[in-house]
């Protein structure tokens, strides 16, 4: 099988052998999958140097199974370089898709919703980009809440009132003491940014993607976390950046 | 053909880079047969670099002692820190640069994918001696690749956190090239980082 001049992105690459590539690859119409790159690592090669994470592709590829072989690789547009907590960020992102979504896989439009994370990551601020990313994926992988209803769709959420969050279930009503305020979720449901959510919004969604990764936290979150602390930010509240702990 | 020892040496040569089963064949015979005292010098030389070599306590560049010859010396300028991702690089900078200061060897760049943080490029090392308090400016000597950039930006996060100037080689065309034939990431890079004309550079 050939296919010729897909979009994609690399998610991660391994180096194999001496001189190859091993690519995990989002694409736009074949979802997720490995790539071999024969030969990417010699110093000559044509595309050493565009095989590199968060630069949009065009692909090209032949032969079926496990890792087809990459045949060409033309960068898209210009590259923006992720600078400081942002390339944490987008480095969160690409790890969140590793984890969840397997080869093969290939979840409608999390290509697209990618892609806008992207491009919202170079442009700041980072927070609401990675929230809005998380929200997508769950939608995207089945596992999506319907956040301004309790139980998935029974009763509406009420500003006022307190709820837990249950990954299988969805929002349930619980106390101040247990519990997350209503205009929080309501603000997550409809993409409601604003800064005093926010905090909420990540403990949220934190909860229920650290269910879906089996209790297992990102090592990109953790990096940036011992980078803050060595900058002294480490005891600051995690107020533009944060990620779901081990 | 190969005897056990033998074959066991040809396999043991394989671990360098670039040496093949011809080129392991052709160093095995000489050895064998035209070169047996360089043989076991180089014998006894790999074995006690293996034992006793590590990393220097204070840039982590390999070294038997505790503080490299680098470290140690007098005649370098101790308020100046480059930061160089192996110990290649500094030997390239040492043999081409007229750079009379300190290094600090991170072993790596940054790439949270594939399990290389803070910890493991020894930034905890490279904070404390930032915290020494000689050090004036440090330059990021780091390669220009996406996680080259990412790890010189996170340095530079560290000094300027303590009130230390930082600075980043220049990425450009290469000397003696044609304009036309650089890639657009190279001509974007150059163009960032232009310098202006004065008194330095007209001579
Ligand atoms: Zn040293």
């Amino acid at each position: 099988m050939k296919v010729q001049l897909q979009q994609g992105y690399i998610l991660k690459t391994t180096p194999y052998g001496e001189t190859s590539l091993i690519l995990e690859v989002l694409s736009e119409h074949h979802g997720r999958l490995g790539l071999l790159a024969k030969g990417a690592r010699r110093p000559r090669a044509p595309v050493r140097g565009c095989l590199v994470p968060f630069q949009g592709l065009l692909l090209s590829w032949t032969g079926r199974g496990e890792l087809p072989v990459l045949t060409d690789a033309e960068p898209l547009g210009s590259h923006e370089a992720m600078h400081g907590e942002a390339f944490f960020a987008a480095c969160y992102v690409n790890e969140l898709v590793l984890r969840l979504v397997a080869r093969g896989g290939h979840p409608g439009l999390l290509f697209m919703f990618y892609r806008e994370c992207l491009e919202g990551l170079c442009a700041c601020p980072i927070e609401p980009s990675l929230r809005r990313f998380e929200k997508q994926l769950l939608d995207c992988l089945g596992f999506g809440i319907r956040w301004a209803w309790e139980r998935q769709g029974a009763v509406a959420v009420a500003a006022q009132r307190w709820y837990r969050v249950e990954p299988e279930q969805g929002v349930v009503a619980a106390t101040e003491q247990d519990g997350v305020p209503g205009w929080a979720l309501l603000d997550l449901a409809h993409d409601n940014w604003r800064p005093e959510s926010l905090s909420w919004i990540f403990h949220i969604l934190r909860g229920v993607l650290l269910y879906r990764l089996e209790g297992q936290g990102l090592r990109s979150g953790e990096m940036l976390r011992q980078l803050r602390r060595l900058t002294g930010q480490g005891r600051q509240p995690a107020t533009s950046l944060s990620y779901p702990e081990a | 053909m190969w005897s056990p020892l033998l074959r066991e040496l040809l396999q043991a040569f394989r671990v360098l880079p670039g040496v093949g089963p011809r080129s392991a064949q052709r160093m095995v015979l000489h050895l064998m047969l035209h070169n047996r005292t360089g043989g076991e010098r180089l014998g006894h030389a790999l074995l006690a670099a293996l034992e006793q070599v590590g990393l220097c306590d204070q840039c982590r560049m390999l070294t038997e002692e505790r503080l490299c010859p680098l470290c140690a010396s007098t005649e370098r300028d101790q308020s100046l820190l480059c930061v160089v991702e192996n110990p290649a690089d500094l030997i390239a900078i040492e043999q081409s640069v007229g750079y009379r200061g300190l290094y600090f060897v991170l072993m790596g760049r940054l790439s949270p994918l594939n399990g290389v943080g803070p910890t493991e490029l020894g930034l905890e090392k490279l904070a404390a001696r930032l915290d020494g308090g000689d050090i004036r400016e440090v330059i990021l000597a780091t390669s220009p690749t996406m996680e080259g950039i990412a790890t010189s930006d996170a340095i530079s996060m560290l000094a300027s956190s303590r009130g230390i100037a930082a600075s980043r080689i220049a990425f450009g065309v290469p000397v003696g090239s044609e304009l036309e034939f650089s890639d657009s990431g190279t001509l974007r890079h150059a163009f960032a980082g232009r310098a202006a004309l004065g008194k330095d550079t007209a001579s």
